[in-house]
């Protein structure tokens, strides 16, 4: 009992002691972009080279045509969604 | 025999509606996957963020597909730079949606509202938000500015001159300035001062 409760103190100290650094560094670095966005970077960008192929393309990233063009007023709504997905459209 | 044989290669050469079918969907999907970009552009091109986005949602909303989004905004951006953004944009295209207005029809009333209310090729509009942070300094500013120790007569335009101390009940005006006022009018604040002329400053 006193080994588990010794445990928890430490990491309760532990926890304490990170939890400033951590935090001042998320304050400074903007908030990564979702992954989701640069796979659909991905897949317009795979769409873009071979149009035909669309449905296919959409298919083995698990993606319906209606789930793309969901995904894409999301992005477009956001100015910085768009520049992740920019980004990876450019690549 | 010969019927089956033209049957099977009937079969196999595709139809020409199948192929435009084909084609209008590669058509449209590759004009979707530019929506992103060119709501990007139309704000870089002095459109507001918030209207931007109010348009994208009201047109997701309604469930407008985003290939026929894309093609309004990029006729949108060749209104702007034809005639400068308009404010309220977000709010008028909405109104426009509600209204059943679709594809070139949207198109076309969006362009004559920027030719009737752009504010000019070029020209930028300030957004909603940042417009509220320059009002809200102006205002930090204008509370932070020390009170004038002797506010101009209110109506009357201009200063108060040292002689009109004299002009109070009490107090002994400079003769100097009296009499520099035009003779028979002794006015303060345009009404005749009701005190006696002492004659050279109560000698």
């Amino acid at each position: 009992m006193r080994t588990y409760a010794l445990l928890l103190a430490a990491a309760a100290l532990v926890a304490c002691g990170d939890s400033e650094p951590v935090s001042d560094q998320a304050a400074q670095q903007p908030a990564a972009p979702p992954s989701w966005v640069g796979n659909v970077g991905r897949v317009a960008n795979a769409i873009e080279r071979t149009p035909a192929a669309a449905d296919s393309i959409l298919a083995a990233n698990n993606m319906t045509r209606m789930a793309l063009d969901s995904l894409l007023y999301v992005i477009a709504a956001d100015p910085a969604l768009t520049a992740a997905y920019e980004a990876q459209r450019t690549k | 025999m010969r019927k089956l044989i033209m049957i099977l290669l009937a079969s196999f050469i595709p139809a020409p509606g199948a192929a435009q079918d084909a084609a209008a969907q590669a058509s449209d999907i590759l004009h979707s996957i530019l929506l992103p970009r060119t709501s990007q552009i139309l704000r870089e091109s002095g459109v507001p963020d918030e209207e931007v986005q109010s348009v994208i949602e009201a047109a997701r909303r309604r469930r407008v597909p985003p290939q026929e989004t894309q093609q309004v905004l990029e006729q949108t951006l060749e209104s702007v730079r034809e005639h400068g953004p308009v404010d309220n944009f977000g709010a008028f295209v909405q109104d426009q949606l509600a209204a059943g207005l679709r594809g070139r029809d949207l198109a076309a009333a969006i362009h004559a509202e920027h030719a009737r209310r752009g504010i000019g090729k070029g020209k930028k509009l300030e957004s909603k938000k940042a417009r509220g942070k320059a009002q809200a300094e102006q205002g930090r500013l204008m509370r932070d500015q020390p009170e004038p120790m002797d506010e101009p007569a209110r109506g009357q335009g201009r200063e108060r001159r040292p002689a009109e101390v004299g002009d109070r009940p009490g107090a002994r005006p400079d003769p100097a300035v009296r009499d520099r006022r035009p003779a028979g009018r002794d006015t303060v604040r345009g009404r005749r001062d009701t005190l006696p002329e002492r004659g050279g400053g109560g000698r």
